[in-house]
């Protein structure tokens, strides 16, 4: 075996077009693929070839790569080291991993807990976050046969409380949570207001923060790449499956209620996780949706309500959302965010 | 002695450990060990946490460490540390 104790750490970044080249051809070796990441870290030999890699997003340890002819010479550890000091050092307490069913026993050895596995990918963490989150919901615990509906909700439109309502009729108590992650062109917090506000004739409905467990960076990367891969089939299961394990229960949650999707692929691929997955949890029931069409026929979704904001035709808007969100919409602390649309951002 | 932060020290190679402090709810020091040697070493690594933690004059934290077959000097080495960067002090040398 070479010698990999002359290896030096640096960071790196895609402007870093040199030693960026190199971390690519690593881990284009080990199958995966460099994302947009808050950090980066590569160790080089002294040949300036990168031997191991990882990074992070927020407080996901993504793209952690050891070339194939220098493991075992203990670098994982080296970079994973590094990328943990300056997670910890930040103050963060939670961190978290997805990665392949083989690197189990590695994660482990360094403190990382297996919170899900699904057929080709594993999610770990390290620091109990789970635990502190299930904590947290079960004060919202009601006894009944409850039911959850997960929306990003960006903006809260009809088709979002004509959901909410049908849901509601249908269970004791209705949990509706909000994806907290701030990667939607209307920020998390105002997604969540207009939501609070605009169920607030429903008494059985609680609005929760779905936190870093339900669809966020951590749980369901793919869901904010947009694309579809062959990772999101592995990503949409662990995502359910954490739902059905650790938050259903806390909750008394028996039912689910999606909307129908039709266009999206990769919600398409969560709702038939939800399909396949919900049995094997006992859960009652999943309810699909079909969507609500306007007065004029055309369907109701978020998207749509965000190109008439970028076409600026605020009286068809007016159509398609309840009287919070077009009241938002109009009112000054909406324009930065309209601006944002009509230069595509979504 | 208060806690402004959570203090971080060490590594996770060979030979080193990695401590992690953080101010808790529960009273005294709680430690949660990972270790390579945990079944011949556990019970002396976790008494030498505790005691060189004391020493730092620690209260109410948890500690969490990750241990890959360190020597007593090195647990010492890297509790004093992540205590001295969790309380913002400086080491009288």
């Amino acid at each position: 075996m070479s010698d990999f104790s002359g290896v030096e750490l640096r960071e790196v970044s895609p402007c870093f077009k040199l030693s960026m080249a190199e971390v690519n051809k690593l881990l284009d070796s080990s199958g995966l693929k460099y994302e947009k990441l808050d950090y980066m870290a590569a160790l080089f030999d002294v040949d300036g070839k990168a031997v191991a890699c990882g990074g992070y997003s927020g407080t996901t340890i993504k793209c952690v790569a050891v070339s194939e002819e220098a493991r075992g010479a203990g670098l994982s550890n080296k970079i994973i080291s590094h990328l943990l000091q300056r997670l910890l050092s930040d103050g963060n307490k939670n961190i978290t991993i997805f990665t392949k069913p083989e690197n189990e026993s590695m994660f482990a050895s360094f403190g990382f807990k297996l919170i899900e596995r699904a057929d080709k990918a594993i999610f770990m963490e390290r620091g109990g976050g789970i635990k502190e989150y299930t904590n947290w919901l079960s004060q919202y615990k009601k006894e009944g046969n409850n039911g959850a509906v997960v929306m990003n909700c960006n903006p809260f439109t009809n088709g979002h409380l004509y959901l909410v309502e049908y849901a509601a009729r249908h269970c004791d108590n209705l949990y509706v949570f909000v994806l907290s992650e701030d990667k939607s062109v209307f920020p998390a917090d105002v997604r969540f207001s207009l939501v609070e506000k605009g169920v607030s004739h429903l008494n059985n409905v609680t609005v929760l923060k779905a936190g870093e467990y339900i669809i966020s960076n951590a749980t369901f990367p793919s869901y904010f790449l947009k694309e579809y891969s062959d990772v999101t089939k592995a990503h949409t299961q662990i995502d359910v499956r954490i739902f059905e394990r650790y938050i259903a229960p806390s909750l008394n949650i028996r039912k689910r209620f999606v909307g129908e999707e039709l266009f999206d692929k990769v919600t398409r691929e969560y709702n038939s996780s939800l399909e396949k997955i919900l049995p094997e949890f006992n859960m009652d029931r999943l309810f699909i949706i079909p969507r609500k069409a306007d007065e004029e026929g055309d369907i109701i979704s978020a998207s749509r309500v965000r190109k008439l904001i970028a076409e600026g035709d605020f009286d068809k808007i007016r159509k398609e959302v309840p009287d919070v969100t077009y009241n938002f919409l109009t009112s000054d602390k909406a324009l930065p965010i309209i601006e944002k649309i009509k230069n595509g951002c979504k | 002695m208060k806690l402004e932060k959570n203090g971080v020290a060490g590594t996770l190679e060979s030979g080193d450990i990695m401590v992690e402090i953080r101010p808790s709810e529960k009273q005294g020091i709680n430690v949660e060990l990972e270790s390579t040697v945990a079944n011949l070493f556990g019970r002396q690594i976790k008494q030498v946490i505790i005691e060189t933690a004391e020493k730092c004059g620690l209260e109410n934290v948890d500690i969490i460490a990750n241990d890959k077959g360190s020597l007593d000097c090195t647990i010492r080495a890297r509790v004093t540390t992540a205590a001295l960067r969790a309380t913002g002090g400086e080491f009288k040398w």
